[in-house]
């Protein structure tokens, strides 16, 4: 699953650990999410979602071998 | 995601402490005289300490770390199944070195044993993935 949470990081002006702390989970966390290793939870991705204000599926897309 | 279902990380340290523990009277336990010990007394030592030992493991698995989330949860759940199969592995192979390649009798494996070395599988596994991850952020 394709993310922009990178460019929307850089964007706000956002570390890594800004937004970990702003969703409550780590930083390994978010690292693992920009470099699509981990998939987030739904309400993990909404979360993120409302920090940039932006609706879940402009931040993250389906991939082909999804 | 709610992570309260684990063990504070002060149980961690206290299974290290057990575990020490058992590890010294393991070391000395001929000179403290449990090898005297009558058959059932020994049978009962075995139970506790073995009990002891699957108790702590389990705590130091299933213990708060600080950079406890979902993600870590998804990996301590995933390390579940992976031990099951490993675990199941272990009892069929078991048995096959046991009887072919170090041609003892074979015995029936307790269940303490296969708990342990899951528990012990999970643990390596998931430290190695913690390390890897920590190892990956650094990088950054």
């Amino acid at each position: 699953m394709k993310n922009n949470i990178k460019i929307e990081r850089a964007r706000n002006n956002f570390t890594q650990g800004d937004l970990a702390e702003r969703v409550g989970v780590s930083r390994q966390t978010i690292n693992s999410i920009e470099t699509k290793k981990y998939i987030p939870s739904a309400v993990l991705a909404l979360k993120i979602a409302k920090i940039f204000d932006m609706k879940v599926d402009e931040l993250f897309e389906l991939e082909d071998d999804d | 995601m709610n992570t309260n279902i684990l063990f504070p990380a002060k149980a961690r340290f206290l299974s290290y402490g057990i575990i020490a523990l058992l590890i010294v009277l393991g070391i000395v336990g001929n000179q403290l005289g449990l090898r005297d010990l009558n058959d059932e007394l020994k049978s009962l030592f075995f139970q506790i300490t073995t009990g002891l030992m699957c108790l702590s493991l389990f705590l130091i698995q299933f213990s708060r770390y600080p950079e406890d989330d979902e993600m870590l949860m998804e990996i301590r759940l995933k390390l579940i199944l992976h031990a099951m199969f490993v675990g199941t592995l272990y009892l069929i192979i078991s048995p096959i070195i046991q009887y072919f390649i170090f041609q003892d009798k074979l015995e029936e494996i307790p269940a303490s044993q296969i708990i342990m070395f899951m528990l012990l599988y999970q643990i390596l596994i998931f430290q190695l993935k913690r390390y890897s991850l920590k190892k990956e952020l650094a990088k950054e």
